[in-house]
């Protein structure tokens, strides 16, 4: 088998004398899709820089396919992992479309731009994403829920193997939240892409095969949802009686069924 | 919806937007160096001493082409157009090139529609250490660099690296704070710029001039110190125009397509540095040019670095000979008065708008 696409080995990591992450151990499959939960100063979005270089480790090791992190330049990482950030302000008005193309700043020419293919790429993305009649529009007159699709096509043109994403359902609707949820599904089905998702909706969690559960800057739980979001994880992490969320995983009448059945 | 109106959508939106702005950059180019090519001979034949069209291109020609003409014009008209008028026109449109360089290159480095380098006291920094130069009574030239030009660079760099680190660590939003650090910042600088000129005695004149801001005293000697650091440094900003276009969506989205933000921050900083060096160490300071243009550039031609550079560089010289034509046929008034007259309430529009559309 092929070295695994992510592994942690041993990785503590944090801001000045301030330890976040204490003895992380992971390992994410090629081809795996995986969401990250947590409560809010767990550690998720600090998990989520190491992973993508921005944060070096005080202690341990990150691969990225069989190859030390550090060891890459920021555009080899950024052919192989794309990062759907959470929506920020714009200086200037730009198009769908060019915020887009951005996507494929990794793979450009550094004096000519896009070619044929990278505009290819871009279209094929604005399509998929489903941002077809938004194109031409300015970014700046959209939605927050429409310019994190925006961010997530710049992530589809950017065609790494690996993508990461940082609450990419926040701003959006329910019919959105599921689209995106399905998008990811087809990235990882039809394209072989490995994915890892930053959520805070336990429910949407709850439809990605492997769930890693943080808590205090340690992995409290890791496994598919049946498993990682027992009632029991998420009494003890996110403080809260399971039945006051709806139906999921954790709830008594899922757990019976999933025990008879 | 159905699928049909879908496609039909995106194939309306397709040939309504991607045909005219596939072309638009290049119509713009050819039509901006027709309008240069326009505007410098008309501020070559303009002139409170009127010289014949044909005496002038005449002139022009016969110091450029390897040619013999029979001379039709006088002495002191060949005087005038070759060594007042062609360097002058010259050096408007090298400033003006490069202070539109600049003002693009600060725009997308500190994601700010309103930073460029008069606003950023960037300008200033280099005016005062052209003055400091002009204090100092040692003459160093190798070639036409000497103490003045490497002291407006010291000044320009350092007045952006301390308005970027300021701006980052005071609070409020991104946009107020750099805008008003860059304020402090300019204000105490002018203030020193006056000291300068208090102190100066003799050269009073000099540092005055560079307040006012002037393409009084162009020659080809000034030209000569002028054009190969703008001409390098716009050339070395243009090849990194992906950072620029990365840095659009901020620091970390730019770091997650493949930009090293620290290091293309620091080189793009210095070369924008440099220009404004350059350009204030002949001109003195000539505001708001550096923060039109880009803007009307980006308003045609959205909002990539590759095209909205080039295009800059071609509207600053434009609009930079222009003003000066102006200034000269009202009677010799500084340049910047004329920037600023332009320049000033563009500014107050820009600002009314930012604060309207840019925090989310």
């Amino acid at each position: 088998m092929s070295a695994a696409a992510l592994a942690l080995r041993g990785v503590s990591a944090g801001y000045g004398a301030r330890t976040v992450l204490r003895d992380i151990d992971l390992q994410i499959a090629d081809g795996e899709w995986v969401a990250v939960v947590g409560p809010n100063g767990a550690g998720k979005s600090t998990l989520l820089r190491l992973l993508t270089g921005l944060l070096e480790p005080a202690v341990g090791t990150i691969e990225i396919g069989g190859r030390p992190l550090a060891s890459l330049a920021r555009d080899e990482i950024a052919r192989r992992i794309a990062v759907v950030p959470q929506p920020a302000a714009l200086p200037f008005s730009a198009t769908v479309e060019a915020i887009v193309s951005l996507g494929r700043l990794p793979h450009e020419d550094p004096i000519r731009g896009l070619r044929p293919a990278d505009r290819a790429a871009v279209a094929a993305a604005v399509d998929r994403v489903g941002l077809g009649r938004l194109v031409g529009r300015d970014v700046r007159e959209l939605s927050l829920g429409e310019r994190q699709l925006v961010l997530l096509a710049v992530a589809v043109a950017q065609a790494a193997p690996i993508v990461m994403l940082d609450e990419p359902t926040v701003h959006l609707d329910i019919r959105h939240q599921l689209d995106v949820i399905d998008l990811l599904a087809d990235l990882v089905a039809r394209d072989g892409r490995t994915v890892v998702t930053v959520l805070h909706d336990l429910q949407l969690a709850a439809r990605i095969p492997r769930v890693i559960v943080v808590a205090g800057g340690r992995v409290a739980a890791d496994g598919p949802p049946e498993t990682a979001l027992r009632a029991d994880v998420i009494r003890d992490v996110f403080d809260v009686p399971p039945e006051r969320l709806p139906s999921g995983p954790w709830s008594a009448a899922q757990v019976e069924a999933a025990r008879n059945g | 919806m159905a699928p049909g109106r879908d496609t039909l959508a995106a194939a309306r939106a397709g040939t309504a937007f991607a045909w005219p702005r596939a072309r638009r950059p290049l119509g713009l180019a050819i039509a901006g160096l027709g309008a240069l090519a326009l505007v410098a001979t008309l501020a070559v034949a303009l002139g409170t001493v009127s010289v014949a069209p044909g005496e002038t291109l005449g002139i022009v020609l016969s110091r450029v082409l390897p040619i013999e003409l029979t001379r039709t014009w006088s002495p002191t008209a060949e005087t005038i157009v070759w060594d007042l008028r062609v360097p002058r026109v010259l050096e408007a449109a090298t400033v003006g090139l490069g202070l539109a360089v600049a003002g693009a290159t600060f725009q997308g480095l500190l994601r700010n529609p309103l930073a460029d380098p008069y606003v950023l006291g960037t300008a200033s920094g280099a005016a005062l250490g052209a003055a400091v130069a002009v204090l100092i009574p040692i003459r160093v030239e190798i070639l036409a660099f000497g103490l003045l030009q490497v002291l407006a660079f010291l000044g320009a760099l350092g007045s952006v690296a301390l308005v970027y680190r300021l701006s980052r660590t005071t609070g409020g939003s991104p946009l107020t704070s750099l805008l008003l650090t860059g304020y402090a910042l300019g204000s105490l600088l002018a203030a020193a710029l006056a000291m300068a000129m208090y102190l100066s005695g003799a050269a009073l004149r000099q540092i005055f001039s560079y307040l006012l801001g002037s393409f009084d005293n162009a020659s080809w000697g000034e030209l000569g110190g002028a054009v190969p650091i703008v001409a390098i440094a716009t050339a070395l900003i243009l090849l990194r125009a992906r950072s620029l276009n990365g840095l659009l969506l901020g620091d970390e989205a730019a770091a997650h397509l493949g930009v090293d933000v620290g290091r293309e921050r620091a080189i793009l900083l210095a070369l924008a540095s440099l220009i404004t060096a350059a350009a204030v160490s002949v001109s003195g300071l000539v505001g708001f040019v550096g923060l039109v243009v880009p803007h009307v550039v980006r308003l045609l031609v959205g909002p990539n670095a590759r095209l909205v550079l080039p295009l800059s560089a071609i509207g600053g010289a434009i609009l930079m000979i222009g003003a000066d034509l102006v200034a000269r046929l009202l009677g010799e008034l500084p340049v910047g008065v004329i920037t600023a007259a332009v320049g000033a309430p563009f500014f107050l529009v820009l600002l009314r708008r930012a604060q309207r559309g840019y925090e989310v």
